[in-house]
C-alpha cells in the first residue's frame, strides 16, 4: 500500500495538473498527452512511433519534470551494449587502497526512461530493456536491482529509415502497454510552437505530483469497479481480433494473421479504468474500452502481406472490431 | 446501498421501456399482417376461396394478440433495464454498474476500491433520480413504417370492398355443394322407400342401395364441383339404364291391352288393372269359360292369343301360357294346368315390372338431381356477374315446375300412349314457353316411353329434341318396335307393328337428352386429365353447361 492515500476528485484533479503542466510546453498533441499519462498511472510502457523532432524526447522530460521525478534518455543505437543500459561492476579502489567491485547503476535507474529510437539497436540491447519493463528491475552479475518506482519506459521509434534497424519482436512489443503515434502539428500547432519556443522566456512545466503520488494514483485506478459485461466486452473484442475466432469479424479473418494477447485486455481495462477517472466517473464504461482500443491493440496485431499490399492498418481493423463488438 | 434502492428508481423506467419498446415493435410491424392480409384478399380474387375476407383478418388477429401481449409480458431483467438505459441515456454503464455491485456478492465487490464502489453507486443513484422516463424513452411516430402500414390498410380495404368476381364462383361452389347435399339426401330418402319395397327382388335391392349409396357418398363428399357431381350422377344413370328392361314398356302396354279386353268381356268397366287384379280377372273369366257362349268363348281366346302375339317378344313365358290358356279354351278342356302356368308367369311378369319400376325411379330421381346440380348456383352467379341474365331468367323460373310434373307424368304416362307428350309451362322471359320435351314420331311406329318429360318448364335449348348419333346406344338398326293397340271403341282393335326406319328408328340415332350424361361425364373427365388454365377453366364449364338438354 502506498503510504500516500488519495481520492478519486484528487486523483482527477492531478492528473488534469500534469496534462496542464506538459501542455505548456507541448503545442497540441492532447490525445497523445493524455494517453502518454494514461500509460504512466497504468504503470505501463508507451512505444511512440512518429518522425523525428515531433517533441516525443521533450514531452518525456516535461512528464518528469511535472511529477517531479528523476529522468533519463538512452540513445539507442547499433553499438549500444546491454550493460550501458543497465550498469555494470566496475573496480574501485577504496581508501585503503584495496580493490573491489562497485555496481555502477545504468541509465535505466531512473523513474522515466526516454529509449529514443530503440529499433536501431541491436536484439540483445533490446532484450536488456525486457526484464526492466516488465519485473521493474535489472540482474547485473547475478545480482537482481529494484528499479525505482514509479518506473516508466517511453520507447520511440522511427518509422522512417527503417534500413540498418532491428524492428522489435512481438514478445517486446507486447510488453508495451500503449502504442502511440505521434502526429504532425497542425499550422496553428506549429505557430504556437513557434511562439512559445523562439521567444525570451521559454515556459517550464512545474512539478504537481510526485513519484509517491503516482504510486498513489496507480493503486486507486486499480480500485475502479467495472461491470461484468464491461469486462465481457473487453475479453470480446480482443478475442474478435483473433482469425481463428468464431466471432472474428471477415476483416480480421482476412488480414490478420495474429490477434492480441491477453495484455491487450489487462491494457484495455486499465486504460478504462484511469479514462473514467480522468473523466470523474466512478466505473468503467464500455466508451471507455472503445476509447482505449486503438493505442492499446494497434501493437498487438500482427497483420498479413495482404493487409499491407493493399494499405490496410491495425487502425482501421481494430475500429472495425470495436465497432462490430462493442 | 441495496439492490432495492435502484431497483425502485429502474421501475418507472422499466415501464417507460416497455411501453415504448411495444410501441415500437407494434408500428415495425403493424405492415406485416396488414400486407398477408392484402394477399389473402388478392388470392381471394385470383382463385375461388370461401371466407377468404375471414382469413384476411386471421394475420391480424395473431398480430393483436402476439404483439401486445408479447410488449406486455416479455420478460425485461432489471440489469437489462439498468443497461438499456445506460445505453440510451448516455449513462456510461452508470446504473448497470452499480446494480451489479449491489447485487453480487462482496467477494466480487472487495476486488474494487471500497471508496470508490460506495461513490460509483451513489453517483449512480444521483443519475437515476435525475431520469424522467417520459423524456427518457418519448414515444415517437416515425412516418416510413407509418406507412407501411397505412398503405397495407388502404390495400386491404380497396381489395375488401371492391367488387370481386371471384365471389359468384364462391357462391356458386357453395350452392352446388349445398344442391349436392340435398339431392344426396333425396337419394337415401330414395334408398328408404326401395328398402321398404317388398314386391324388390333381394338381390336387385341390394344392387340398387349401393349404387344409390355410393352416389350419396360420392355427393356428400363434393365440395362444389359441378362437373364431378354430374359425373358421379351420369355414372349412376348409365348404370341404372343398363339396368333397364327396353321391352318392359312393350310387356306393360299388351299387359294392359289385355287387361283391357278381358275388363270389356267380364262386362265391368275398363280401368287401369294391376297385375294381381289381371291373374284374378283371367281366372274368373277361364272357371266361366264352359258357361259362356261360343262366341265369348271365341273373343275369350282371341284376347289371349292377341296379348301372346304382343308378349312373344318381351316375355316368352308368359305368351306361351296365355297361348295355351287360349287353346284349352278354345279347345273347352279344362284350363286348370295352363291357367296355373299363366298366374305363375303374370306374378314373375309382376316382380319384373316392380323391379322395373325401381330402377326408374331411381333414374328419374337421378336425373332430377343431375338437373339440379347443373343449375345449382347458376342464377346466383349470373346475377352477381351481371351476364347471361336472359338465359339465367329462364332456366331458373322453369326448374321449379319442371321437376314436379316431369317425374309424375313420366311415370303415369309412358306406358301405353302411342304419344308421349311433356306438360311444361314455359315461363322463360327471354325463350318463350315450351320446354316441351315431346317425342312425337311417326304415326304408330314408336312405343309410348316418350311420355316422360325429361325437361319441362324449360326454354328451348339447342339440340334438346334432336337426336344424335351415338352408336354405343342399346339396340340395332332394324330391331322392331312394338305398339300396343288403341280400342276405338267401335269394337275395332288397331294394331300397328312398326316398321324400321333408317336414320329414325334405329339405336343409333338417340335423343340428345338421353347421350348428355355420357357427354358430361366424358366432360368432366377431360377437364380433370387435361391441363386448362385457370382463368378459362369458368368458360370451358360454361361451355359444357350450356349444352346441357
Amino acid at each position: 500500500m502506498p503510504e500516500q492515500a488519495i481520492t478519486p476528485e484528487t486523483f482527477t484533479a492531478t492528473a488534469l495538473a500534469i496534462e496542464q503542466e506538459v501542455s505548456k510546453i507541448i503545442v497540441g498533441q492532447k490525445a497523445l498527452i493524455r494517453q502518454t499519462l494514461i500509460t504512466l498511472l497504468a504503470n505501463g510502457n508507451a512505444l511512440l512511433e512518429g518522425v523525428p523532432g515531433l517533441g516525443k524526447t521533450m514531452l518525456v522530460r516535461s512528464i518528469a519534470q511535472a511529477v517531479d521525478c528523476p529522468f533519463s534518455r538512452i540513445q539507442f543505437t547499433p553499438d549500444l551494449m546491454p550493460a550501458d543500459i543497465v550498469g555494470t561492476n566496475i573496480i574501485v579502489e577504496d581508501e585503503g587502497g584495496r580493490r573491489r567491485f562497485q555496481f555502477e547503476p545504468g541509465p535505466i535507474f531512473a523513474s522515466l526512461i526516454l529509449a529514443d529510437e530503440i529499433n536501431r539497436a541491436t536484439p540483445k540491447t533490446q532484450s536488456a530493456m525486457l526484464e526492466a519493463m516488465q519485473e521493474h528491475s535489472v540482474t547485473v552479475a547475478k545480482v537482481t536491482r529494484r528499479l525505482p518506482e514509479p518506473f516508466f519506459v517511453l520507447a520511440t521509434q522511427n518509422p522512417l529509415e527503417m534500413e540498418g534497424t532491428y524492428p522489435l519482436p512481438e514478445a517486446q512489443l507486447d510488453r508495451f502497454f500503449f502504442k502511440l503515434d505521434v502526429e504532425y502539428p497542425s499550422v496553428e500547432e506549429l505557430v504556437e510552437i513557434a511562439d512559445r519556443t523562439t521567444g525570451v522566456e521559454i515556459p517550464q512545466p512545474q512539478p504537481v505530483a510526485n513519484g509517491e503520488t503516482i504510486r498513489a494514483m496507480q493503486q486507486l485506478a486499480r480500485g475502479v469497479p467495472i461491470a461484468e459485461h464491461v469486462t465481457a466486452a473487453a475479453a470480446r473484442l480482443v478475442r474478435a481480433t483473433l482469425p481463428d475466432d468464431a466471432n472474428a469479424p471477415d476483416v480480421v479473418r482476412r488480414y490478420v494473421n495474429y490477434g492480441s494477447s491477453p495484455r491487450g485486455m489487462q491494457a484495455l481495462i486499465l486504460a478504462g479504468k484511469i479514462l473514467a477517472l480522468l473523466d470523474g466517473r466512478y466505473n468503467v464504461a464500455v466508451d471507455d474500452l472503445r476509447a482505449a482500443a486503438l493505442p492499446a491493440l494497434r501493437h498487438r496485431l500482427i497483420l498479413n502481406f495482404e493487409a499491407q499490399a493493399e494499405g490496410v492498418t491495425t487502425d482501421s481493423i481494430i475500429t472495425q472490431v470495436a465497432d462490430d463488438i462493442l | 446501498m441495496t439492490a432495492t434502492v435502484l431497483v425502485d428508481l429502474l421501475r418507472p423506467l422499466r415501464r417507460r421501456l416497455r411501453l415504448r419498446d411495444g410501441q415500437r415493435l407494434a408500428l415495425h410491424t403493424l405492415w406485416l399482417p396488414l400486407l398477408c392480409g392484402a394477399l389473402i384478399l388478392l388470392a381471394g380474387r385470383l382463385f375461388p376461396l370461401p371466407d377468404y375476407r375471414c382469413w384476411a383478418l386471421l394475420p391480424l388477429a395473431l398480430w393483436l394478440l402476439i404483439v401486445p401481449g408479447y410488449g406486455l409480458l416479455r420478460p425485461l431483467p432489471w440489469l437489462y433495464v439498468a443497461r438499456r438505459s445506460d445505453a440510451e441515456l448516455g449513462l456510461l454503464d452508470r446504473l448497470a454498474t452499480a446494480l451489479e455491485l449491489a447485487s453480487r456478492s462482496t467477494q466480487r465487490k472487495a476486488r474494487f476500491d471500497p471508496l470508490l464502489v460506495d461513490q460509483q453507486q451513489q453517483d449512480a443513484l444521483r443519475v437515476a433520480q435525475t431520469v424522467d422516463p417520459r423524456q427518457a424513452f418519448p414515444l415517437r411516430w416515425p412516418w416510413q413504417p407509418l406507412a407501411r402500414a397505412t398503405a397495407g390498410l388502404v390495400a386491404m380495404a380497396l381489395l375488401t370492398w371492391l367488387p370481386n368476381p371471384m365471389d359468384a364462383v364462391v357462391a356458386e361452389r357453395a350452392a352446388i355443394a349445398q344442391a349436392a347435399e340435398e339431392q344426396a339426401g333425396r337419394l337415401e330418402e330414395l334408398a328408404e322407400e326401395l328398402t321398404a319395397e317388398e314386391g324388390l327382388d333381394p338381390a336387385q335391392r341390394q344392387a340398387l342401395l349401393q349404387q344409390l349409396h355410393q352416389a350419396v357418398e360420392a355427393l356428400r363428399a363434393n365440395p362444389g364441383d359441378r362437373e364431378q357431381a354430374l359425373a358421379d350422377l351420369a355414372r349412376l344413370e348409365q348404370e341404372l339404364r343398363r339396368q333397364l328392361d327396353p321391352q318392359n314398356a312393350a310387356r306393360q302396354a299388351a299387359l294392359d291391352a289385355l287387361a283391357s279386353d278381358l275388363a270389356a268381356l267380364a262386362g265391368i268397366p275398363a280401368q287401369d288393372t294391376s297385375l294381381d287384379e289381371l291373374a284374378a280377372l283371367l281366372e274368373e273369366l277361364a272357371a266361366r269359360a264352359g258357361d259362356m257362349s261360343p262366341a265369348e268363348q271365341d273373343a275369350l281366346a282371341r284376347a289371349l292369343e292377341q296379348a301372346s302375339a304382343r308378349l312373344a317378344s318381351s316375355d316368352a313365358a308368359l305368351a306361351g301360357a296365355l297361348s295355351q290358356l287360349a287353346q284349352d279354351i278354345r279347345s273347352g278342356q279344362a284350363a286348370g294346368q295352363s291357367l296355373q302356368t299363366a298366374s305363375a308367369a303374370l306374378q314373375a311378369a309382376s316382380a319384373a315390372a316392380a323391379g322395373q319400376s325401381a330402377v326408374a325411379q331411381a333414374l328419374n330421381r337421378t336425373q332430377d338431381a343431375a338437373r339440379v346440380l347443373s343449375q345449382a348456383g347458376q342464377s346466383t352467379a349470373q346475377t352477381s356477374s351481371g351476364q347471361g341474365q336472359g338465359q339465367g331468367q329462364g332456366q331458373g323460373q322453369g326448374q321449379g315446375q319442371g321437376q314436379g310434373q316431369g317425374q309424375g307424368q313420366g311415370q303415369g304416362q309412358g306406358q301405353g300412349q302411342g304419344q308421349g307428350q311433356g306438360q311444361g309451362q314455359g315461363q322463360g322471359t327471354t325463350g318463350g314457353g315450351g320446354g316441351t320435351t315431346s317425342r312425337t314420331g311417326p304415326p304408330s311406329t314408336r312405343v309410348g316411353r316418350a311420355g316422360a318429360p325429361v325437361n319441362p318448364n324449360r326454354d328451348y335449348q339447342v339440340g334438346e329434341l334432336d337426336t344424335v348419333f351415338a352408336p354405343w346406344q342399346q339396340g340395332q338398326p332394324g330391331d322392331p318396335d312394338f305398339l300396343p293397340g288403341r280400342q276405338t271403341g267401335e269394337g275395332e282393335e288397331i294394331v300397328r307393328e312398326s316398321s324400321p326406319q333408317p336414320g329414325a328408328a334405329g339405336a343409333a340415332l338417340v335423343p340428345y337428352s338421353d347421350v348428355y350424361a355420357s357427354y358430361a361425364a366424358a366432360a368432366a373427365a377431360a377437364m380433370q386429365r387435361d391441363y386448362i388454365p385457370v382463368g378459362l377453366r369458368e368458360y370451358v364449364r360454361d361451355y359444357f353447361t350450356l349444352l346441357e338438354p
